[in-house]
């Protein structure tokens, strides 16, 4: 029965480490350009304003009710209308980049709840066979804090939000984005320390070399400097969103792949040549993304 | 005792990111007003004629000193280190709210700045801005983005604090005490070049620009 259980569990925490294809997914670089592209837009409409407006400036008065007064209302019409499309859809594109960031941190949080839930379970189940220790009792403590304090956020509010009242509530996704991202760090660290020692004494080694250095970023400060800044800051503080998610997957993953060869050390794994996921070392056909494996 | 080099060392790198952000905005912003101001003089001189006759009004609003005067000295300085105790923008030292009007500022200041030495460019020539703005300039802009930075430092402690209350947190009071001694010191900093600055503008400038 034990082992049938074990098997169970085991066959679950290999589930859930594959299904990271899906919920950690990694943001490139292009998505920069989100918020670079309203600065360059703006920069282009005022030279754009000036090379169109400014020639005629001296003969305004000379221009009243000719057809070269019309000629400037059409421009300046087509500079306003120009202006307003292209912001929007600036505007429509930070949405879209919100909508990924939020949906991403909710899927992985999601994924690492049901990991850490099955991984007290795993250990439940082996120290009810060989002695108990008080470990478990802190790693289900932890396991409850996260799934109390790291609750999805609705990535279609925001957006919306975001989209029609004001591209301000940007500056609050992104404020609780990074909060959340600093404070599952430190609890997945005190996680994965704990696991460490808990596996080590049910005769289970982890490799070494697996970070544990929790991340700190001071959101008031991110906060108040693109405020001073008139909002330039932004683009930095997009930037640190974009890759501290991403490199929060990069170990996580290392992590997960770390224990499950310690779980299964039978089970030999090798990463696949197209997007790095972690598959059996005999496996033909990726699972994550479908490419053929050269052996 | 604050202003000890390691203590003003520990200040730069505790406040590094501020001071960075604060002069490389301050600095892009100048440089894309100047090209700016540049552009809109070569597509339409008329406009410098209009700029000059506003210029030239508002000297006449103002009393400047007469150069290589102790007036003009503090004409300068006090202008300088008085710009956020001016009743119109002292709002500016409300925590939070107040960094909105910084943020404007900061800008504003930038734009004035690079639009000046463009015009002053266009209308007396290149090697005359260079020798009228430059020697204070050197030290005068340091000194704006110290006090900027004091500024930002200033409302980066007190969010902070306000907002650790607002979650039921107590404040953390060595962060506190260190944020206030840093908005200090930076200020007391940005005071003491603005005195260097208006002693340069007061009786070098001058000097340099024949006057």
């Amino acid at each position: 029965m034990h082992e049938n259980d074990e098997q169970e569990l085991l066959r679950r925490l290999e589930d859930l480490v594959a299904r990271r294809a899906l919920t950690d997914r990694l943001m490139g670089s292009a998505w920069m350009l989100i918020p670079v592209l309203p600065i360059l837009l703006v920069i282009a409409l005022v030279a754009g304003f000036v090379q169109a407006i400014m020639p005629m400036v001296p003969n305004l008065r000379g221009l009243q009710g000719s057809a070269a007064s019309s000629s400037l209302l059409a421009q300046l019409v087509g500079v306003y209308a120009l202006a307003i499309v292209s912001l929007y859809a600036a505007l429509f594109l930070l949405s879209l980049a919100l909508y990924y960031l939020i949906d991403r941190r909710n899927n992985h949080f999601k994924r690492q709840q049901l990991l850490f839930k099955t991984l007290v379970k795993y250990l439940e189940t082996e120290t009810k066979a060989k002695s108990a220790h008080p470990s478990t009792t802190r790693l289900a403590e932890l396991c409850e804090d996260s799934m109390f304090d790291e609750q999805g956020r609705s990535a279609g509010i925001w957006t919306i939000l975001n989209l029609f009242v004001t591209p301000m509530v940007s500056l609050i996704v992104a404020f609780n984005l990074t909060q959340d991202l600093c404070k599952h760090d430190l609890r997945q660290i005190d996680f994965q320390e704990t696991l460490i020692s808990a596996l080590a004494e049910i005769g289970v080694t982890l490799p070494s070399s697996v970070n544990l250095k929790p991340l700190k970023r001071d959101t008031i400060l991110l906060l108040l400097l693109t405020i001073i800044t008139g909002g330039l800051f932004w683009i930095y503080w997009f930037h640190i969103l974009l890759k501290d998610y991403n490199e929060h997957f990069a170990n996580q993953a290392l992590f997960e792949d770390k224990l499950l060869a310690a779980l299964k050390p039978t089970q030999q794994v090798k990463k696949c040549g197209t997007c790095g996921g972690s598959i059996p070392e005999n496996a033909r056909f990726c699972p994550f993304c479908g490419k053929p494996q050269t052996s | 005792m604050l202003l000890h080099a390691p203590n003003l060392k520990l200040v730069f790198v505790r406040n590094k990111i501020v001071i960075e952000a604060i002069a490389a905005i301050f600095f892009i912003t100048m440089i894309i007003s100047t090209i700016v101001t540049y552009e809109l003089i070569l597509t339409s001189p008329e406009l410098m004629k209009g700029i000059q006759q506003v210029i030239g009004s508002a000297r006449n609003c103002i009393t400047i000193p007469p150069a290589y005067s102790t007036s003009l000295y503090q004409f300068i300085f006090l202008n300088n280190i008085g710009h956020f105790w001016n009743p119109v923008r002292i709002w500016v030292w409300i925590p939070f709210v107040g960094a909105f009007s910084l943020g404007y500022e900061l800008l504003l200041n930038a734009i004035v700045i690079g639009s000046v030495a463009s015009f002053a460019s266009a209308t007396r020539g290149a090697a005359y801005t260079i020798s009228g703005l430059t020697p204070h300039g050197v030290i005068e802009l340091p000194a704006f983005i110290l006090e900027f930075a004091g500024l930002a430092c200033w409302h980066i402690t007190m969010t902070r604090a306000i907002y650790s209350k607002l979650s039921g947190r107590s404040v953390d009071r060595p962060l506190f005490s260190e944020g206030i001694k840093d908005t200090i010191v930076l200020s007391l900093l940005s005071v003491a070049l603005f005195a260097v600055a208006a002693a340069v503008e007061t009786y070098v400038t001058p000097r340099l620009l024949g006057v």
